[in-house]
């Protein structure tokens, strides 16, 4: 008896409901986020803390999805293939978005399938070298290689990866010759660098902070044009910029994309609920729980630097062909 | 130092502590037990319930998943010969036979206690040996990684003792296999056959279930059998405790696995796969009666169970003293490190001695708790294995494809049944597919490392393995001397007894 009672309620229910759809506003079910990488990274990080802060402001669940494989591109082709109706998102980063598809084939257009709803920060890769070595600064770094040429082993995370893009521009920018050694990301590379293994690379902000402090590594140079914000032991480190390599100027942009086929008025929606997010006071607390900065950017103005980064990497790796 | 260690245990005398560590260990026992759900999965969706305790409360509570769901993926394994995780792949060799003698929970209780005492053993060597772990962890880089595979694999096939070829073919495919994807050195896209849903290679998961479930599955409706137990077996027996002297019997084995476990633990992104298969050679190798292995033999349960925990400890080091984590398992627990304000790196005991001396502490309580805890809730699953086939199978099929749909990716189903097919093939012509499983799982990172080391040797491959690394030259050394020795050994010992007649 128990049991009929249960279904006449479910009937019910499912009478009640089915209308709803069709009459609601975007969103009315949960959002599947995709994110092109593995657990455990800051992306997924970044996410774990977003995803349960958003939800609140947009009124429905947003659930993770990691989709890693491919160098992203397994995730990425995945949104690019998923109906575009705004329940299927990503979170990505610059390389994944703007390089990557460039040196292999994938399944979709990066610039013309996809659309950005937000930027939320940026990390920027630091020159990082073992405190041992003979060089104390960029100058007498690239000297050094160029007495030496081929001789200093330079670690990055992956080829075309965040840490591999700014290798390859300093490389380039200073005319040196040295021998790349690839890592699996940037934990193993750390790692070669404090072992000795290798003699340097570029590294982030919150990995290479206890061995800075411990005496263990030196940093050389911060890439951009612009100093770390508000960062207490390395706000001070010199930019690319600054010491004459203005080229090298990756930062790894921690980006929100939609699909591009998404319809205009969902997509601001998205882009106004984000806008929310910052400042929204336990986001604030997150972020600066895990030692990041908030360096927001619209969609709009994210998707009119993307044509022009394009353009930019296609030109990097045609120089290393 | 000892007085932020006597702070530290003054931390520990919460009880909400042992409740979160039991609730984990409990959610990760079943999440673990789930085919094709991963120990990963559950402690990521369950990071950010972590957040909101204190560190001292979220961070054993997700250790408590960590172990949990370890061990589960052993209680498969021994029951139905489907490894919840690669990790108790090994396991699959003996447990099943054990099952169908009605020795079910004779054969999960040894993999409770092995897994426990050595996790606790290998707990309290890492808390007094950090610093050493620390020191020996920056010492083994790619060549020497690519050296102890090498050794660990030529250890492992020596024992095998299947038929030669056959396990030979097995491990070419599953070399095979593992080259499918990207190719991690030069990032290009390589054997997927024009196939995207290939690019990322064949995702470990889908492999296993394809690999054990299926063709397990597809056999036990081919031969129609009522139970899973083989028919003669009485029933009302298979709950049976494990006794103390089958217990005492596979002490030994135990303690080596244990070690081997420790040892292996240090060495960066190999881990449990490797550990646990090395644990199984070695207790076979050293066992009076190596021939029973494979057939349903206690201390085969043993060997790779203690060996795949003991990992545990070590893998905790460079997380704690260098901040990098060295798989996805300690990747997620940094995330929740650093989301509490603790930074893990070289002046973590100065700054946060009492805290992480009471993690350690609490970590080797979730051992102990575990013995009871597992030991009262081993029952059921136990039990469960009795019921009737045509309701088991069913059951298992729907979690099988549940399980591999959790990563969320579609295409993985249509890899899984794809090899499915061709395991169940492969089975019907008595191939031993624990090679190719192995050989799968090594093939990338063998791959890589060799690469790396090329990098550093700048063209002189031999010179540098064999002389730059000393440490990578003892294990290549003394892998080519165990090849010579099982060639030659036979020979000279006959020669040797010749001489004496």
């Amino acid at each position: 008896m128990k049991g009929i009672r249960y279904l006449w309620l479910l009937a019910l229910a499912a009478v009640i409901a089915a209308p709803l759809p069709a009459a609601a506003e975007y969103p009315d079910r949960p959002i599947t986020l995709v994110i092109p990488l593995g657990a455990g990274g800051s992306h997924d990080l970044h996410a774990r803390g977003i995803t349960g802060i958003i939800s609140d402001i947009i009124g429905q669940p947003m659930v993770v999805k990691l989709v890693p494989g491919a160098s992203g591109m397994k995730g990425t082709g995945e949104v690019a293939k998923a109906k575009p109706d705004g329940y299927t998102l990503l979170f990505t980063h610059n390389a994944f978005d703007q390089l990557r598809p460039q040196t292999v084939d994938v399944p979709f257009d990066t610039l013309k399938d996809f659309k950005t709803v937000a930027r939320i920060n940026f990390g920027q890769p630091i020159l990082v070298a073992r405190a041992d070595r003979p060089y104390k600064t960029v100058d007498e770094f690239i000297a050094y290689a160029k007495a030496n040429p081929g001789q200093v082993n330079f670690g990055h995370s992956g080829v075309w990866g965040a840490t591999h893009i700014p290798t390859v521009q300093l490389l380039k920018s200073a005319g040196i010759k040295v021998n790349l050694i690839p890592h699996k990301g940037g934990g193993p590379l750390l790692r070669a660098i404090l072992s000795g293994e290798d003699d340097i690379g570029f590294l982030f902000a919150t990995q290479t902070r206890p061995h800075f402090k411990a005496g263990k590594v030196r940093v050389l140079g911060v890439a951009g044009d612009t100093p770390i914000p508000n960062d207490p032991d390395f706000g001070n480190v010199p930019t690319m910029a600054s010491l004459g390599h203005p080229d090298v100027a990756f930062t790894m942009d921690r980006i929100f994309m939609a699909p591009a086929g998404m319809s205009d008025k969902d997509l601001q929606y998205l882009r106004d609920s984000f806008e929310q997010l910052i400042d929204n006071k336990s986001f604030q607390r997150f972020i600066s729980s895990i030692g990041e900065n908030v360096m927001f950017m619209r969609g709009e103005e994210y998707d009119k630097l993307r044509p022009v980064r394009y353009e930019s990497y296609t030109d990097l790796i045609e120089s290393v062909k | 130092m000892f007085e932020s260690f006597v702070q530290g245990l003054d931390l520990l005398l919460r009880w909400e502590i042992y409740f979160y560590i039991s609730l984990g260990l409990v959610v990760g026992m079943f999440v673990g037990a789930m085919p094709g759900l991963t120990t990963v999965l559950a402690m990521a969706v369950l990071l950010p319930i972590s957040f909101n305790l204190e560190p001292m409360l979220g961070i054993p509570f997700l250790i408590g998943v960590y172990k949990g769901g370890i061990y589960g993926g052993s209680i498969s394994a021994i029951l139905v010969g489907i490894p919840g995780t690669g990790a108790s792949i090994a396991t699959t060799f003996d447990g099943p036979a054990l099952t169908r003698q009605g020795k079910a929970r004779k054969a999960l209780e040894m993999a409770l206690f092995s897994s426990t005492i050595a996790d606790f053993i290998s707990d309290v060597a890492t808390l007094f040996l950090i610093a050493l772990i620390a020191m020996i962890i920056l010492m083994i880089g790619p060549p020497e990684v690519f050296a102890i595979i090498i050794f660990s694999l030529i250890l492992i096939a020596s024992v095998s003792g299947e038929s030669g070829l056959r396990g030979g073919i097995a491990a070419l495919i599953g070399l095979g296999l593992g080259f499918i994807g990207t190719d991690a050195v030069t990032g290009a896209t390589r054997m997927t056959f024009g196939i995207d849903a290939l690019a990322g290679g064949i995702p470990l998961i889908p492999l296993i279930i394809g690999v054990f479930a299926l063709p397990e599955i597809l056999e036990a409706v081919e031969t129609r059998t009522k139970t899973f137990i083989e028919e003669n077996v009485d029933l009302s027996k298979a709950g049976q405790r494990l006794h103390w002297h089958e217990f005492k019997g596979s002490i030994r084995t135990i303690l080596r696995s244990t070690a081997i476990g420790t040892g292996i633990g240090m060495v960066p992104g190999v881990g449990q796969v490797v550990a646990a298969f090395v644990g199984y050679s070695a207790a076979k190798r050293a066992s009076k009666s190596p021939e029973k292995f494979g057939k349903g033999e206690l201390d085969g349960i043993a060997g790779p169970e203690a060996a795949n925990n003991a990992v545990n400890g070590p893998t905790l080091v460079p997380l704690l003293t260098l901040g990098i984590p060295g798989d996805n398992v300690t990747a997620i627990l940094l995330g929740a490190f650093v989301a509490h304000g603790i930074r893990p790196g070289p002046q973590i005991f100065e700054e946060q001695g009492a805290l992480i001396y009471a993690l350690l502490l609490a970590i080797i309580m979730a051992n102990v708790l575990f013995i009871f805890l597992g030991y009262i809730l081993l029952k059921p699953f136990a039990k469960a294995i009795q019921v009737k086939k045509a309701y088991l199978i069913p059951i298992i099929l729907a979690l099988s494809f549940v399980g591999t749909l959790s990563t969320g990716v579609a295409s993985d189903l249509v890899i899984m049944v794809v090899i499915g097919i061709c395991a169940y093939v492969l089975r019907k012509l008595k191939f031993d597919l624990a090679p190719l499983v192995i050989a799968f799982v090594l093939a990338e990172p063998i791959e890589y490392r060799l690469s790396q080391s090329m990098l550093y040797a700048r063209g002189d491959i031999f010179g540098y393995l064999f002389i730059e690394r000393p440490i990578a030259s003892v294990f290549l050394i003394a892998g080519i001397v165990w090849i010579a020795w099982m060639i030659f050994g036979p020979w000279i010992r006959r020669r040797f007894r010749q001489q004496g007649a």
